[in-house]
């Protein structure tokens, strides 16, 4: 060092400051929920600025688990979650093999299908007569096939796929192994990082699930966490309206909405810190060539 | 290994000429392969290109009961119905300036986010706030919207915080914040998620470069300009033209449950009109129309701004 920077270094305060300012901030809105979820209702009902639990209870998370139809759908959400996800990723990963390898021929023209799909479609309501059509409506399945692969996946799959090393595959091949058993038994194997991040993606996606609920699930006992949970919102914002009267009846129901968050949240919160290491690896190669 | 099959192909081939039994003997090898297609294929078949081929009903006076083939063709009724249709203009005024301000403020925020993260020492700190700049894409608009009426209703923290800062507080659900509201949720669900695709641009940077600007007297804001950005600039060249390609595609999620009567005329958006007047209201062909008229902008729009970049530099998609 030739001379103290003096500029560099206030830029690097500064810079620290600032983000971790800007991350705080995606954490607090997080942090108001949870403190006013586990909070007594009255004290929440007033308002104010709060940063800590005021009075501790549990009686909003009570009052969501024995809501009428709450086990059911949070039952559906784990149903179209697991199930949908392992569709996915098993349609996903089948598709990705053949058109990641451009001498399976036609591969190319597949793979621009897909991309295309990307570009182009044919808009909601052609998409909802299909599915009606294919007699999916109001079951499940409407919340798990027809959004099963995402062409971006693909993308991001078929990048990740042909950077691995072509030796792996073709010794097995002198093996006698066939191109099922070099997927499964090699490239997965060694495409662990991809795999987790796609899984990821995949499964959050499923569990957030509230368009295609809206659009295709009418009966109640199909329906899933986030529909129950947007219902909730208006009931309760209904409610705010005529609060002058009935106050105290209503007065658990502004910390029920904030425990809903939570029970929405905390499985992505538990889950996500876990993966995000792999994603930075899985999505950085493929992100770059696609 | 690859010459030795090339080879016996080759050997192959001449044997038996003919090009069809070359392609034959080529897909019974690969049988697999396409065996392996074959279910995603069908899927995309089945959810992505017979919708396409749906959208003919746009031309018709699609019924349920007659379906498809019996329904009457009506040609452009239904284009011209929606362009004379006042509604058209609403939606395509609010879907327009919400997208707007989610060019100018949403698209650059990941990148100058990316920059700053970039320039961070302490790995172990970027780590962290990495982790917790990509939290809120995994919450679904449900949560978020529930977070921002927490906040921002009448007894809500940010109203608080007005008041206590000794401002006059307006009611910050209302119409005249909507789309602001709607922008600084964007941003927050997704800018920081929007910089991975730009940290690993900023990651295969070679650090010879930076070594060799550093002999050369350049200080850290040189570096920056001179070879940090035009190193991203085909990332960004490329992101911003699939966006524009989305200026009319809002998420559903989104402004369907910000919004409700009081906000209307604000918070109509494509993607929300198409469903209440298709499927709520059953006007499918009308919502088809409708529809089409969105994706074709939408990819006109894609292959305009493509053709415009690869002109003027050396950035393109495709």
């Amino acid at each position: 060092m030739r001379k103290p920077f003096t500029a560099s270094r206030i830029f690097d305060g500064l810079n620290v400051i600032i983000l971790g300012t800007i991350a705080a901030l995606m954490l607090f809105p997080l942090w108001i929920v949870l403190v006013k979820s586990v909070s007594v209702a009255h004290v929440v009902t007033e308002g104010g600025l709060m940063f800590w639990p005021e009075g501790f209870t549990l009686s909003a998370y009570e009052t969501i688990f024995q809501r009428r139809n709450f086990l059911n759908v949070f039952a559906n959400t784990i149903v179209i979650t697991v199930l949908g996800t392992a569709i996915s990723m098993i349609l996903t990963t089948c598709l990705s093999y053949p058109l990641s390898k451009k001498r399976v021929a036609g591969s190319t023209v597949m793979l621009f299908l897909v991309f295309f799909t990307m570009l182009f479609n044919g808009g909601l309501v052609p998409n909802y007569l299909v599915v009606r059509e294919v007699g999916l409506l109001d079951t499940l399945w409407a919340l798990m096939l027809p959004q099963a692969i995402q062409a971006f996946n693909v993308i991001i799959m078929v990048s990740f796929f042909r950077t691995i090393p072509q030796e792996l595959e073709e010794s097995a091949k002198i093996d006698g192994a066939n191109d099922l058993i070099i997927l499964f038994r090699i490239v997965v194997m060694t495409s662990l990082p991809v795999i987790a991040t796609l899984t990821l993606f995949y499964a959050v996606n499923q569990w957030n699930t509230y368009f295609q609920a809206v659009l295709y699930i009418n009966s109640e006992q199909n329906q899933v966490l986030q529909v129950l949970l947007r219902q909730l919102i208006l009931q309760l914002n209904n409610q705010e309206v005529i609060q002058d009267d009935v106050a105290n009846l209503h007065q658990v129901a502004v910390t029920v909405k904030q425990a809903m968050v939570i029970v929405a949240t905390l499985p992505i919160l538990l889950i996500y810190p876990f993966l995000q290491k792999y994603f930075a690896k899985g999505v950085m190669i493929g992100s770059i060539k696609g | 290994m690859k010459e030795a099959a090339r080879l016996h192909t080759a050997s192959f081939a001449q044997r038996r000429s003919g090009i069809w039994r070359r392609a034959g003997r080529r897909l019974i090898m690969d049988r697999y392969m396409y065996l392996l297609a074959l279910p995603g294929l069908i899927y995309y078949f089945i959810f992505h290109y017979l919708p396409m081929l749906g959208i003919t009903i746009a031309f018709q006076d699609y019924n349920a009961f007659l379906g498809f083939s019996g329904s009457d063709w009506v040609g452009f009724k239904h284009f011209e119905r929606l362009f004379s249709h006042p509604d058209f203009w609403l939606v395509f005024r609010n879907t327009m300036m919400i997208s707007l301000l989610n060019i100018v403020f949403f698209f650059p925020t990941p990148i100058a986010l990316a920059l700053m993260l970039n320039e961070l020492r302490i790995s172990l700190y970027k780590r962290v706030l990495q982790t917790l700049l990509y939290l809120p894409h995994f919450l679904s608009w449900v949560v978020i919207c529930i977070l921002t009426i927490t906040l921002m209703s009448s007894t809500g923290f940010v109203t608080h915080m007005i008041q206590w800062l000794g401002f006059d507080v307006q009611p910050l659900l209302d119409k005249s914040l909507f789309w602001g509201i709607i922008t600084i949720q964007s941003i927050w669900k997704d800018a920081g998620w929007g910089t991975i695709i730009f940290l690993a641009a900023l990651a295969g940077i070679n650090p010879d470069l930076y070594e060799a600007a550093t002999m050369d007297g350049a200080n850290r804001w040189q570096q920056m300009r001179f070879i940090t950005v035009p190193s991203i600039m085909s990332t960004i060249v490329i992101l911003l033209i699939l966006r524009l390609g989305q200026i009319l595609n809002l998420s559903f999620d989104q402004l369907y449950i910000m919004g409700n009567a009081i906000v209307r005329d604000v918070a109509e958006v494509f993607d929300t009109y198409v469903y209440k007047v298709g499927v709520v209201q059953g006007n499918f062909s009308f919502a088809t129309a409708v529809g089409i008229f969105k994706s074709v902008i939408g990819l006109l729009l894609v292959l305009g701004t493509n053709y415009l970049s690869r002109k003027t530099s050396e950035h393109s998609l495709f």
